[in-house]
């Protein structure tokens, strides 16, 4: 076990890689949150009056509400009046036209994320619309996307242009007072996505933004806005990485996602924020409000995640299902290294008729992590026939480290049918022994277990992204038995 | 979402409590200690007052009906009879059990059949002797607004304690009797059951109720089990419609202690069941089952809390509900195994049949776990009958009401025929059925 030991330790080890800095010009206002601040923000996105009292409500609301406390998750009080609320790279003024036009800075930083735009562009036929900080910077494939009728663009370019769009669905899903992290992102929000897809279009590429946290002490609050109309199609895709710093900072998103008849929704996340350091300084608190309406009959709604950043999450995308017949899907992976704490899941509301839903969830668990899936299924009174299975598994990787389990079932029609079964384990000493005698190292052993273990879920993720998606495991846990 | 929590609701609700207990306290002849208990008890009630469902322990089970209702909390009890007694009670549940009668939280030795035995004493008269009892130390009152008012409140209940190697044959049959009056009455249960080193019982405890106007009975059972002592404990809880049941049990497992308990929830408008164990020494087992039948607008409440506190700890929990007319039914179960708890083996399951239209459920089985050398899993099903197991009982010419009967009866019975103890499986097993079939007829087809 000698060399797993050393192994363990040369993963354990293993620095965050996306840890630079790029230095760009910004432009920021200073820290702190008042009513000015978010008039500025509103100011400088030139944003419809509409909009500026729909955040002033929202903030309205925040400043009354208190900090949810029921998770299992342990972190100091953040000082809201810390952090900056706008962060914008200078050159925004004149905003690039194409990804010429772009900061070759900038496009070094997604470089080294491994997501060279133009590549992309060119190769992977994703369309990319990168959210550094707080401004979208470039979205590409935007004309060819335009060909179809298919609105990819940045949140305030999308309030700008397609007014009336946003102005209907905006809220529509996650109400402004949903919740404290809601109403403070509805506020204070500065950019995101916006996604429209005209009846019948099926979305001809993977969709994808990328977001990166940059500017110390800056929050990043982003809108994401995805609506499918009828028999429309889309899959999109979010990854997400910030800067290694010693301070925490904050993550509170939006995205709100909806669904009119037949229309289908298929949203990936791979999620891989700074974790923060072995000693748990540092890293993004990501405490992110994501739902989805199945407004329409048949529609559908899947969400899958694979959370291995943050010092912590907290998380639960969630389906409305309305319509009848409607389906919703939660398939996630969350990783807990060091002192990562996560506390995710998601909540399954059956309102229609003959709705389904189905919760794959993994959770590992190594180091000092903690790792808590809370999940609801809620079946209302007229959601005859309607049918629940959920499935959560826990891996425990060392004995310091915890997995919770928090389901929440409430039914209200007998015709529902819903089953809930969890079970926790560990990499089995005979498992690797077995594997080992049949000439499998100790570390290909762990990661074929791991990704077996995972495997439910990564079948759900778009191929690029589950590749990238067991490669980020590979780098948090192989190796991590002994 | 948010935390917020509401006040403690109308003080003047508190108020009545708080003006019996000073009342009471001022009488005095009770020991320093629980003088000091009751006092220390009395205070998490007036600080935490009734549970909400803000609270997430209280989340799908309001209780301000309770808190509004003005008892009698100081009223003395009611005289029963033999024949009273018989005609409600569970028929003798072996010949040689010892039978212990409590009327409205008061001992009634009259009604009672047990030989003098150096084991069991009424918690008043050991009070009164000056005994100094070990309560409070498996139920905290802080945190327990039900449990801090009985520790401040209780009269009486039974203190059974068994020496090393003891082993009492015959059952300890406890059976509280809540007399209704036309005033709403509060009682409340004690038990303080203390097994030493390889010492082992069976316990029944039965809760009736005589009468239908308002009561409120709170049991508090407290259960300390040395080294491989054992314990088998039943629960009957049958009160009447208008009977609201609040009980907090708790065990503490030393080294290769076994804890067996099922509970029977069948009556009251109002019943709540919760059952905390820590498995404090190796080798400890337990395993809570239980079955909840609702009909009508009952609703009936069943928690669990297992702590798994050391490695090789071993926790099965096994409940089931039936749901009918407009009731509803919560099953909170959690297991928690602490870190280094290792080679803990913890299964939980919770199933749940609705049969009708506006019956409900609400569940929640957690797990939260610090150690990872673990067999630990949970599952927890809703469902209606199966209609296809209807339909084959039905092409075997069995009616349709008989076969929903039989195949919902089929249901319970997977805890019901856990129950050793013969004439007590019969007579559960026959307030279910009658309780069942009137839920079978009442199905509209």
């Amino acid at each position: 076990m000698t060399t797993a030991e050393g192994k363990i330790q040369e993963f354990v080890d293993r620095e965050y890689e996306h840890a630079f800095v790029t230095d760009i010009d910004t432009e920021s206002v200073p820290p702190g949150l008042d009513e000015s601040v978010i008039r500025l923000i509103s100011a400088k996105k030139k944003e419809p009056e509409w909009l500026l009292e729909w955040r002033l409500k929202a903030f309205e609301k925040w400043q009354a509400m208190a900090t949810p406390e029921w998770a299992m998750v342990d972190y100091p009080p953040i000082d809201y009046q810390a952090i900056t609320y706008y962060s914008a790279p200078k050159s925004k003024e004149d905003a690039p036209k194409s990804l010429d036009e772009v900061d070759p800075e900038l496009l070094a930083t997604y470089e080294k994320l491994g997501i060279p735009l133009k590549e992309q562009e060119a190769l992977a036929g994703v369309a990319v619309d990168a959210v550094f900080d707080s401004v979208s910077v470039a979205t590409t494939f935007k004309s060819k996307l335009a060909e179809m009728g298919v609105l990819f663009c940045s949140f305030s370019e999308a309030v700008q242009e397609h007014p009336e769009l946003v102005q209907k669905y905006l809220g529509s899903v996650v109400p402004t007072t949903d919740n404290f992290y809601a109403a403070l992102n509805s506020a204070v929000f500065t950019d995101g996505s916006f996604v429209y897809i005209p009846k019948g279009v099926r979305c001809p590429m993977e969709l994808s933004t990328y977001f990166r946290i940059n500017a110390a002490n800056t929050g990043q609050f982003e809108r994401t806005l995805i609506v499918a109309d009828e028999g429309s199609y889309v899959s999109y895709l979010e990854g997400c990485t910030a800067p290694m710093r010693d301070e925490n900072q904050l993550h509170a998103a939006v995205v709100e996602l909806v669904a009119l008849d037949d229309a289908r929704i298929k949203y990936s996340t791979v999620q891989n924020w700074y974790p923060g350091d072995k000693e748990g300084k540092g890293g993004i608190y990501n405490f992110v409000t994501k739902r989805g309406k199945c407004q329409g009959k048949n529609s559908r709604i899947s969400w899958t995640q694979v959370e291995t950043g943050s010092a912590i999450t907290w998380k639960y995308p969630s389906c409305l299902l309305l319509g009848e017949g409607s389906v919703g899907e939660f398939y996630s992976v969350a990783l807990t290294n060091n002192f990562q704490q996560a506390d995710t899941g998601t909540k399954m509301i059956h309102v229609g008729k003959n709705t389904r839903s189905t919760i794959i969830s993994k959770g590992i668990s190594a180091g000092r992590g903690q790792n808590t899936y809370r999940g609801l299924v809620k079946i209302q009174k007229g959601a005859e026939g309607a049918r629940n299975f959920s499935q959560c598994d826990s891996l425990l990787v060392g004995d310091r480290c915890g997995a919770h389990t928090v389901p929440y079932i409430e039914v209200r029609n007998p015709s529902a049918q819903m089953e809930h079964e969890a079970t926790t384990s560990k990499i089995g000493e005979d498992q690797l022994f077995y594997c080992r005698q049949r000439g499998i190292s100790e570390e290909d052993a762990v990661s074929m277990i791991v990704s077996g273990f995972c495997k439910d879920v990564f079948r759900e993720l778009p191929m690029e992204f589950a590749v990238e998606a067991k490669k980020l495991l590979g780098v948090s846990l192989e190796g991590a038995v002994g | 979402m948010s935390a917020i929590q509401s006040p403690p609701e109308n003080p003047g609700q508190l108020e009545r409590w708080v003006d019996a207990f000073e009342e009471r306290d001022a009488v005095g002849g009770e020991r320093e200690s629980l003088r000091e208990l009751r006092r220390r008890a009395m205070r998490a009630f007036q600080d935490e007052g009734f549970p909400t469902t803000s609270l997430e322990l209280w989340r799908y089970t309001n209780v301000q009906s309770i808190a509004r209702t003005d008892y009698g909390l100081t009223a003395a009890p009611s005289s029963l009879s033999q024949e009273a007694l018989d005609a409600i009670s569970p028929p003798t549940i072996a010949a040689d059990a010892h039978r212990l009668v409590f009327v409205d939280g008061h001992f009634a030795p009259e009604l009672s059949s047990h030989s003098r035995t150096a084991w069991f004493s009424p918690l008043s008269a050991a009070i009164a002797a000056g005994e100094e009892l070990d309560l409070g130390r498996c139920v905290d009152p802080e945190g327990h607004p039900f449990a801090a008012l009985n520790t401040a409140f209780f009269v009486d209940g039974a203190w059974i304690h068994l020496a090393a190697d003891e082993k009492v044959a015959a059952p300890i049959h406890l059976i509280h009797v809540t007399t209704a009056g036309a005033k709403p009455r509060a009682v409340h249960a004690r038990h303080l059951i203390q097994l030493a080193a390889g010492a082992r019982a069976t316990l029944v405890e039965t809760y009736l109720g005589q009468g239908s106007g308002e009561t409120l009975s709170t049991a508090v059972i407290e259960v300390q089990l040395e080294r491989e002592a054992e314990l088998q404990h039943v629960k009957l809880q049958l009160e009447e419609e208008n009977a609201a049941h609040i009980a907090q049990g708790a065990a503490r497992l030393a080294q290769g202690a076994r804890f067996d308990s099922h509970l029977f929830s069948l009556g009251a408008r109002l019943a709540r069941n919760a059952f905390d164990v820590v498995l404090l020494g190796e080798q400890a087992s337990c395993r809570l089952a239980g079955l909840y039948v609702c009909d009508g607008s009952r609703h009936a409440d069943c928690q669990t809390y297992v702590d798994h506190a050391v490695p090789h700890g071993t926790s099965e929990q096994h409940y089931r509900g039936v749901l009918d007319g407009q009731s509803h039914g919560v099953f909170n179960g959690r297991v928690l195994v602490r870190e280094d708890a290792q080679k803990t083996d913890a299964q939980q399951q919770n199933a749940n049949l609705l049969l009708s239209r506006d019956a409900s459920v609400d569940t929640k089985p957690q797990l939260e776990i610090y150690a990872d050398d673990v067999k630990c899993s949970h599952g927890a099903t809703i469902g209606q009958l199966d209609p296809q197991a209807i339909f084959y009982l039905r092409s075997r010419g069995i009616g349709e009401h008989a076969a929903r009967g039989m195949l919902t009866r089929a249901f319970a019975d997977e805890i019901l025929d856990e129950i050793e103890l013969e004439p007590l499986r019969r007579f559960a097993s026959e307030r279910l059925h009658s309780k069942l079939s009137d839920a079978a007829a009442s199905q509209g087809v």
